[in-house]
């Protein structure tokens, strides 16, 4: 049951977007998100759209894949859409009791569907086409900067690789657990919400004894094997920024300098 | 000059509160490079914590450890100590690092700082040497635990360690990953004059060394050639030890009267004796 399981949603694949690097990606990625903050406008949003599609084509990402990430969020896209249906004065469309459907509560709740829409998908486009080690050196990298100020970027980066190394790892044991327990009679079925949450102590206990256990076996490892921070460290994957890069730099920057103008006039 | 030099060595855990306990006590030994040397001891006679000070993950209480003409005790050399040493532990699945084989194998060499070029090439060897290429991409936990234990030999082999330590390596093993790690590292002993320190109960794996190690209660009771060592069964058992099937079945044989030579040490040792009372 547990053994399926997909970290993050990496799509392999060897597209345009795959290739690009992963700082440049995020950043652009921050770029846009803001932008579609930024511009609120039914004209922008159909552009938007239309080059969110774009970048799908070009990941070669199965549509199908992307659109199901908004699964989880339809609830959250359909009671915006609905609050903003009702909370907008101006002219009547449809009235219930007491509450009015105006021509505004429609066309925002459709913006603010939109927006919404859009955020979840460009993201999960980003971790569709970048494999959790490189988004992991990435905000690593981009992070740097803020050392100074006493941010462990190093640090963190680490303990999301090694927390992506032992994800299966610990599924796999918990499973184990789970086996061990249930061959001696507890039950994880059957039951009200809180004696199946009483009946789990039995399974975290020795999960995170001996997630402990493997935390002290790691740092020998790691110290036998000369690791002493991030300190002189260097990488196997170097970052470098390509061709690929630049002129994906290039075409944002325009298409962003061409919205901005557009919605201004 | 040998290539580990261990002077009266004595480690104590926690020294100086309620729990203080010797774990080493007065060792000496010299290892020589290119040596193959098992080191034998029931549960709890200090094999691993004097592991641990060959390549200083612990520092003696009392006495020195040489590597090389290194200090373990000195923190400027630590680091190329532990580069010379390198050490593969018991458990497969805690060992690993990185999620994809070729990354874990880089660890080693991305802390000495090595350049990225020069990384790649010493990963592309040295998952060469434990024959892992095909597996660079692959995540730990879909390989095997001989394969996880080859590719965190690999890893050791990347640092450009000249002596490999196996910490119970095979313990968790199933016997055909056993024969995979040990055959991978009797090659590298073999091909690359690699000193081999195996710590181990397996007294197949023993009797291949050029030396062994027999520690009990902290003491190093008892040092030289597989033969010598396997020649008096009896103590060895009383030691809670085993001794290799051969060795015992010869010894059984002997004690009827059959006349057998005494360095038996493996099956056909024993089978070409065997055959030799018989034919003649």
């Amino acid at each position: 049951m547990l053994n399926n399981i997909m970290i993050g949603q990496y799509f392999p694949g060897d597209s345009f977007l795959h290739r690009m690097d992963a700082r440049v990606k995020i950043l652009l990625l921050l770029i846009l998100l803001i932008e579609v903050f930024a511009f609120t406008s039914a004209p922008v949003y159909l552009i938007m759209t239309v080059l969110t599609f774009l970048m799908i084509m070009i990941s070669k990402v199965p549509m199908r894949m992307v659109l199901r990430s908004l699964k989880p969020l339809w609830w959250i896209i359909l009671f915006t859409f609905v609050l903003h249906l009702f909370s907008h004065p101006g002219r009547e469309l449809y009235r219930i009791w007491q509450f009015v459907i105006t021509q505004e509560g429609v066309e925002q709740g459709a913006l603010i569907s939109v927006r919404l829409m859009l955020l979840i998908i460009l993201s999960t486009l980003l971790t569709f086409t970048t494999s959790p080690l490189k988004l992991t050196d990435a905000l690593e990298s981009l992070l740097s900067p803020f050392k100074r100020l006493g941010l462990p970027a190093h640090e963190l980066a680490m303990m999301m690789t090694i927390a992506l190394r032992f994800i299966p790892t610990l599924i796999s044991e918990t499973d184990k657990i789970m086996k061990a327990q249930q061959s001696r009679g507890a039950d994880f079925v059957t039951g009200s919400i809180m004696s199946r949450l009483k009946n789990m102590v039995p399974i975290l206990v020795p999960l995170f004894l001996s997630a402990f256990r493997r935390a002290d076996d790691l740092a020998l490892a790691m110290e036998a094997r000369c690791y002493r921070g991030g300190e002189g460290r260097t990488r196997m994957k170097e970052m470098k920024l390509g061709r690929l890069d630049y002129v994906a730099i290039g075409v944002f920057a325009l298409f962003s300098a061409g919205l901005g103008v557009s919605y201004a006039l | 000059m040998a290539f580990i030099e261990v002077n009266n060595l004595t480690h104590i855990y926690g020294k100086g509160t309620e729990q203080e306990f010797c774990a080493l006590k007065d060792v000496s030994f010299t290892i020589e490079e290119g040596e193959f040397v098992a080191i034998l001891g029931a549960n709890g006679s200090g094999k691993s914590t004097l592991a641990r000070h060959l390549n200083g993950l612990l520092q003696p209480t009392e006495g020195e450890c040489m590597i090389n003409g290194l200090d373990t005790k000195k923190p400027e050399d630590i680091w190329a100590i532990r580069r010379q040493v390198g050490m593969v532990f018991q458990n497969p699945d805690n060992q690993l690092i990185a999620g994809v084989v070729e990354d874990d194998v880089a660890f080693g060499p991305e802390n000495l700082g090595m350049e990225p070029e020069k990384i790649r090439q010493q990963v592309t060897e040295a998952l060469r040497a434990v024959g892992m290429e095909e597996f660079r991409k692959f995540a730990p936990h879909l390989l095997s635990g001989g394969q996880k234990q080859r590719a965190a030999i690999a890893g050791a082999l990347a640092m450009d360690t000249r002596c490999l330590i196996l910490d119970e390596s095979t313990a968790m093993l199933d016997p055909q990953g056993r024969r995979e790690v040990m055959g991978t590292v009797e090659h590298l002993h073999e091909e690359r004059g690699l000193t081999l320190i195996c710590i181990t109960h397996f007294m197949e794996e023993a009797a291949k060394a050029d030396k062994i190690l027999v520690m009990e209660k902290g003491q190093l009771v008892q040092q030289g050639r597989p033969q010598e060592i396997f020649a008096d069964a009896p103590r060895l058992h009383k030691l809670g030890l085993d001794v290799p099937l051969a060795v015992e079945l010869a010894w059984n044989l002997r004690k009827d009267g059959l006349s057998l030579p005494q360095d038996i040490l493996r099956n056909d040792d024993l089978v070409a004796a065997l055959e030799a009372c018989y034919v003649h």
